[in-house]
């Protein structure tokens, strides 16, 4: 390239894009699934609407801690909830109707080679299917500029969604399939809920997509060779396979919990792996916008070094929390997520954007009224009005 | 419009950057072409593989008392014999025990399963509480279900006025959604032949 290259702002402020073409195609396929599984999914519930009401709530309870779970996961919040919803549905409607039509498919091929008395057919048949399909949906957003795919941790938290959206209407599925069969009860629905979500539930489909998702979140923001690229993209989706396949052999299943523990923990140590990683990189990304793009007198590189993570930005708090009390605190929580919010916006829209924008203005105002509390508490009218960080 | 950063203009542009604003028609292809795998090339492949299909309605024989009815996409496992009958649907096999003299009690035999179940060493098994139902033709019959954190299996115990059998599903748990239906008509579906007197 000659010159500078220009940047501009995704068209969407979510992956809602009438004018990408993959977006008319998860529209499609988010259809046909809603169309394949809305039956599976009402057939418990107009047979026995009490254990479909329990089922219900449970799965929906646990899908929302976890997604908590999974947010706080997050170096940096700032996800558009549409875009979010996007990927939670991709998983629930898009791989759970798929996978009604692929899975038995998969399992009838694999049956055939394996021979059906075979205690390894799901271990094979389920991640050459759940897997790729889960993956595909964080491919899919990553095609559309508006879903702001733009890291590899932003990969790996859209497979984390799609992930929990699966599993939740999986977990479902089975529940109230086994809550029919023994005439609505309960406690067979309760059971199922403390096996596949406590037990067993923990570190599957969330966990497995996330790895994956982060090796697409780096294929498609990387500037390394096209080879590399692929071959991280890949490799990730080799690893979750593999780390499903081995989650659902029949090694160990004498004892669950014992299965669970001893096929968990590599889950999730890759897990911890990747996020180091993705991290890191994500870490790297915003301190060059730091450092190179946003003005200093909004996020200086000091500052950045003081929003870096959870940790640092809490005891920043409450220091302020301790220097102007609870009014002192809010304000520079305010002043973080505004900081926080502009380094994304510089990143994904450039600092140019109508984002950018709105976020400066954030900033400003939160550096003035926390100026404003240092005044007040010094009682000095004749204080620096600009304050970027704690005293 | 923004400049990138200075460091930026000698390195190639990311994926991620060089799609913004562009339809992506060749993105949408390979997403509806993966898709179109799954929905449409895997069944094929998995309908060219296995065996033919039992034809749906037509009556199969278990020995010489009991018979079924076969739902759609079961096919006759070669190995079956006198002794049982085997049918397998996406890697699940529905064992069809031949009659053996009634006992009458069919709640409390699969009670006894359900325990055996509950029991068993090998297997974890979330055990749902026995039911009861009766066949198409009016015979009783009880049924107990167990899901594992792979696997589920069904078992019931059908009893006429004179013979009774036994129905074994086992099935990996992402097909027993799709399959249940079917086999649970199957075991509806039992009949039993009357011995004929001597």
């Amino acid at each position: 390239m000659s010159g500078p290259a220009l940047l501009r702002a995704p068209r969407t402020p979510s992956f809602v894009d009438i004018r990408s073409m993959v977006f008319w195609v998860i529209a499609v396929l988010g259809t046909y699934g809603l169309i394949q599984v809305t039956p599976l999914m009402l057939r418990g519930v107009q047979t026995y609407p009490a254990a479909g009401m329990l089922a219900a709530i449970l799965w929906g309870l646990y899908g929302v801690i976890l997604a908590v779970l999974v947010y706080r996961l997050e170096l940096f919040e700032r996800r558009s909830p549409v875009t979010i919803l996007g990927a939670l549905l991709w998983g629930a409607v898009v791989c759970g109707g798929i996978g009604v039509v692929a899975a038995p498919a998969m399992h009838g091929i694999v049956a055939s080679w394996l021979g059906e008395d075979s205690l390894w057919i799901t271990a094979v048949s389920a991640p050459l299917v759940e897997e790729p399909l889960k993956v595909l949906g964080v491919v899919a957003l990553a095609l559309i500029p508006g879903a702001r795919v733009r890291s590899a941790a932003d990969g790996l938290f859209y497979g984390a969604i799609i992930g929990l959206g699966f599993m939740l209407v999986e977990n479902y599925l089975y529940t109230m399939q086994a809550a029919v069969s023994s005439t609505g009860s309960f406690n067979t629905v309760i059971a199922m809920f403390i096996l596949r979500g406590v037990i067993t539930g923990l570190w599957s489909h969330a966990t497995l997509t996330a790895i994956a998702g982060g090796g697409v979140g780096y294929f498609f923001n990387s500037t390394q060779s096209r080879a590399r690229r692929w071959a991280v993209m890949i490799g990730a989706l080799l690893v979750a396979m593999a780390l499903h396949a081995f989650f659902d052999s029949p090694l160990l299943d004498s004892n669950v919990y014992t299965a669970t523990i001893v096929k968990g923990l590599p889950l999730l140590f890759m897990l911890m792996f990747v996020l180091r990683i993705v991290h890191r990189r994500e870490r790297e990304i915003l301190a060059n916008l730091a450092r190179h793009t946003v003005p200093d007198h909004l996020v200086s590189p000091l500052d950045f070094t003081l929003l870096s993570n959870r940790t640092i930005r809490s005891g920043v708090r409450s220091s302020a929390r301790k220097e102007l009390g609870w009014p002192g605190a809010l304000a520079m929580r305010q002043l973080q997520q505004s900081q926080l919010a502009l380094l994304s916006a510089a990143h994904e829209d450039g600092m140019d954007s109508e984002r950018a924008d709105d976020a400066t203005a954030q900033v400003l105002a939160a550096q003035a009224a926390l100026a404003q509390l240092r005044t007040d508490a010094a009682g000095n009218p004749l204080a620096p009005p600009h304050v970027a960080g704690p005293a | 419009m923004v400049n990138l950063p200075p460091d930026s203009t000698t390195r190639p542009i990311p994926l991620s950057v060089a799609l913004l604003n562009r339809r992506s028609v060749g993105g949408a292809i390979v997403v509806a072409l993966a898709a179109l795998f799954f929905i449409l090339v895997l069944p094929s492949i998995d309908a060219a593989v296995k065996e033919r299909d039992l034809t749906v309605g037509e009556r199969v024989a278990v020995g010489e008392y009991v018979s079924v009815t076969p739902g759609p996409g079961w096919a006759l496992k070669p190995e079956s014999g006198d002794s049982f009958t085997t049918l397998t649907n996406s890697g699940a096999q529905l064992v069809v025990m031949p009659a053996s003299p009634a006992t009458n009690d069919t709640a409390a035999q699969i009670a006894a399963v359900a325990k055996d179940l509950a029991d068993d060493p090998d297997t974890s098994w979330v055990v749902a509480p026995p039911t009861t139902f009766v066949t198409s033709t009016g015979d009783a019959g009880a049924m107990v279900t167990a899901q594992s954190k792979a696997a589920a299996t069904q078992v019931w115990i059908v009893g006429g006025d004179d013979w009774q059998t036994t129905i074994v599903l086992t099935s990996p748990i992402a097909v027993w959604d799709t399959i249940a239906s079917s086999a649970n008509a199957m075991a509806e579906s039992v009949t039993f032949r009357e011995p004929e007197l001597p």
